[in-house]
């Protein structure tokens, strides 16, 4: 039983909401009593959660994100998240990996990213989206946003082709060099350099000379060396930037 | 005498699958390469065959080329050497091509799995000009040919040739971002 179970929420939505208020105001767990409104009346608890005159704060949008179901099938998912990132303050990381991970095709997250990652845009997004039929969208999509950072940490995260493809197919040779040896780092067998030549054309060869400078390891160095044979000057390139490399 | 062959690439996010792309220049004349193959096969197959392509055309021997023609006879002659094996799941069926050689005394262009062909200077305020119209000998369907195919002579050389494969309308982009959709960057 919650603390609002002999209320109405429809009639005493302001003693509900006043309620709530006091348990958020003593640092308690509101999770019941939103999981008894999901139950009775979702769009109270829509109002009350994310309305005009929602309780700002991590405490209540951590306890909402357990009934965001719920939630969800009162309000558009797009405009739901950004009001709860409005409302979040410390918690507004929590609000986007929940959006990332139910929404992984969502063009929105990478607005929403942006306001919460900020350099580091798409970082979250992308890792929710790895495995996920629209994770080549979502590259395209932080590439197209100039999200670098995010899609260098995907790489890195993943092993996946894309993001380097990505940033290669908006013309950023340096963020395509690194994202590729990072993705290198990680999984060696990964096509990056098939993938890009197949977004950027066939000429790969700026990008290449380009992943030089990011290689920190002798295995990515062997790695992108192997990948390298239809290009003849990297590859001697990086024969003898392999044989430097401790 | 430089020349530079370009061809069109796909609609989409990955539009280069298995192209391939290259110019060199002997004592006599000059040859520039655009093409495409295996490319329905996947971003690695169409990336090794595209490769192959390269790698055996600029194997090939040129030192005592007469002029363009013959070094456009080689260039057939080298990729019908080329192991099928190598040429993707469809074994060069599906090669397009587009060879453009120069000389002193003019330039030729020759090619497979073409629906267009212009003559362009590469300047994005030029317009591109159609070399070729209508039911064209140079316009067809993609895969090494049985016999050496023809030539169009051009007497007045052009800087860039651009072509678009036979599975696309021959419609080009505009000239300021031609080259970057013929996977071409500056």
């Amino acid at each position: 039983m919650s603390a609002v179970t002999d209320l109405d929420p429809r009639r005493d939505i302001s003693l509900i909401r006043e309620r709530l208020q006091l348990s958020l105001h003593h640092g308690e767990d509101v999770g019941e009593i939103l999981r008894d409104l999901a139950a009775r009346d979702p769009l109270a608890l829509a109002d009350l959660v994310v309305g005009p005159r929602a309780q700002p704060g991590a405490g209540m949008v951590l306890a909402a994100l357990e009934v965001v179901d719920v939630l969800e099938g009162a309000v558009s998912p797009n405009g739901l998240y950004r009001r709860l990132v409005d409302l979040a303050g410390a918690a507004a990381p929590d609000v986007l990996t929940m959006a990332a991970n139910r929404h992984p095709a969502a063009s929105w997250l990478v607005a929403l990213s942006r306001r919460i990652e900020g350099n580091d845009a798409g970082r979250t997004h992308l890792r929710a989206a790895a495995g996920h039929p629209a994770f080549t969208a979502a590259c395209w999509a932080h590439a197209d946003a100039g999200h670098v950072n995010g899609l260098v940490a995907a790489a890195a995260e993943t092993g996946l082709p894309e993001p380097s493809a990505a940033l290669a197919a908006v013309g950023d040779v340096d963020g395509a060099a690194q994202a590729a040896v990072r993705t290198l780092e990680r999984t060696p067998e990964s096509p990056v350099v098939a993938t890009m030549a197949a977004s950027w054309g066939p000429d790969v060869t700026p990008i290449l000379r380009c992943a030089v400078g990011h290689l920190r390891t002798r295995d990515a160095a062997h790695a992108l060396r192997n990948q390298s044979k239809g290009y003849p000057a990297v590859a001697a390139l990086l024969d003898t930037v392999a044989r430097g490399m401790v | 005498m430089q020349v530079e062959a370009l061809l069109l690439g796909d609609p989409g996010r990955m539009p280069f699958v298995g192209h391939f792309q290259l110019a060199f220049h002997t004592e006599r004349a000059s040859l520039a390469v655009a093409g495409r193959v295996a490319a329905e096969s996947g971003v690695v197959p169409g990336f090794r065959a595209a490769r192959e392509v390269e790698d055996a055309l600029l194997g090939m021997t040129t030192d005592d080329v007469k002029d363009r023609n013959d070094l456009l006879r080689r260039t057939w002659t080298v990729l019908a050497d080329i192991a099928s094996c190598d040429l993707g799941p469809q074994g060069g069926a599906d090669l397009t091509l587009l060879l453009a050689a120069r000389d002193a005394r003019g330039m030729g262009i020759a090619g497979v799995g073409l629906s267009g062909v212009w003559g362009w200077s590469g300047d994005v305020a030029d317009e591109v000009c159609p070399l070729v119209e209508g039911a064209h000998p140079l316009l067809g369907g993609t895969g090494l040919p049985k016999v050496i195919p023809g030539v169009l002579t051009l007497d007045s050389p052009v800087r860039r040739v651009v072509a678009v494969p036979s599975h696309l309308q021959p419609i080009l982009p505009a000239t300021d971002t031609l080259a970057r959709r013929c996977g071409v960057h500056t």
